[in-house]
């Protein structure tokens, strides 16, 4: 696992964690602790939280287990941007617990722990307005979202 | 921060469990376990007292309507203690407010 920060306050504050499931709560905590920085507002927080949450968990169940995942979290003039990115597993990861494969629920959508489907990244959708789920062009895939700061700090 | 963790009592004819911390992918599943277990042993009638769960996502909300689905398969129910506005918001946003019974106190949740 590791944390980088370039020099400038204003440049990209980025995180690497194996992609295990014990490592999600690193990433909120690391997630909020910079929103907290930034002056997000409590609300603000709690949807960085959640919504790195649901996007590290995705990362978790469709990603590569020996690759790791990365969190960049990119302040803005009045924004924070945040993008998971991972790179997919070959076969289907599942849940160690669950009796659906983590990957396989329809079209491809990720399966919660008692085989329904996933409302992670309809969360994510619903929690933030210019969410992005997909591939990246360096063959990554990646949820990004961001948060306006000066609306929630007011 | 509250360290995950689970406790079980009995009050009256239900089941309570007492969860603590935060649920996620990680710990989901030992909540999910325990549900199994107590339904498995015939306790249909079940309060989640959420009170000290600090945070929770959908993996934790996947477990709570799985153990619902079960407890109704034996004309059980399942209730939520929750008073903690984060997992209200999660509850009101994934509409599953209208799905789980939410009571204000365990008192509140066992005299239903």
């Amino acid at each position: 696992m590791s944390a980088q920060t370039t020099g400038h306050e204003n440049q990209t504050h980025s995180l690497e964690i194996p992609n295990d499931p014990a490592h999600i709560a690193t990433a909120r905590l690391f997630a909020s602790a910079i929103g907290r920085h930034f002056g997000a507002d409590e609300e603000a927080v709690e949807d960085l939280r959640l919504g790195v949450s649901e996007a590290v968990t995705c990362a978790v169940q469709q990603g590569d287990p020996t690759k790791s995942i990365r969190i960049d979290v990119v302040p803005g003039a009045d924004t924070l941007g945040v993008e998971v990115a991972w790179r997919d597993g070959s076969d289907v990861v599942a849940n160690e617990h669950d009796d659906v494969p983590a990957g396989g629920g329809q079209s491809g959508a990720p399966v919660l722990a008692e085989g329904v489907p996933a409302m992670g990244l309809d969360l994510i959708r619903g929690l933030f307005e210019d969410a992005r789920i997909g591939p990246r062009s360096d063959g990554m895939r990646a949820v990004g979202f961001s948060i306006s700061l000066s609306e929630r700090s007011g | 921060m509250i360290d995950f963790g689970l406790d079980t009592h009995t009050k009256d004819t239900w089941s309570v469990l007492e969860v603590r911390g935060e649920v996620d992918a990680h710990t989901a599943p030992r909540v999910r376990d325990r549900l199994r277990e107590l339904v498995d042993d015939g306790h249909v009638r079940i309060a989640i007292d959420a009170e000290a769960v600090e945070f929770m996502d959908s993996t934790g909300l996947g477990v709570l309507v799985g153990a619902l689905k079960r407890v109704r398969e034996h004309d059980g129910t399942l209730t939520l203690v929750c008073t903690r506005p984060n997992l209200l918001r999660l509850l009101a946003i994934t509409g599953l407010d209208k799905v789980f019974p939410v009571f204000r106190s365990v008192d509140d949740a066992t005299t239903s």
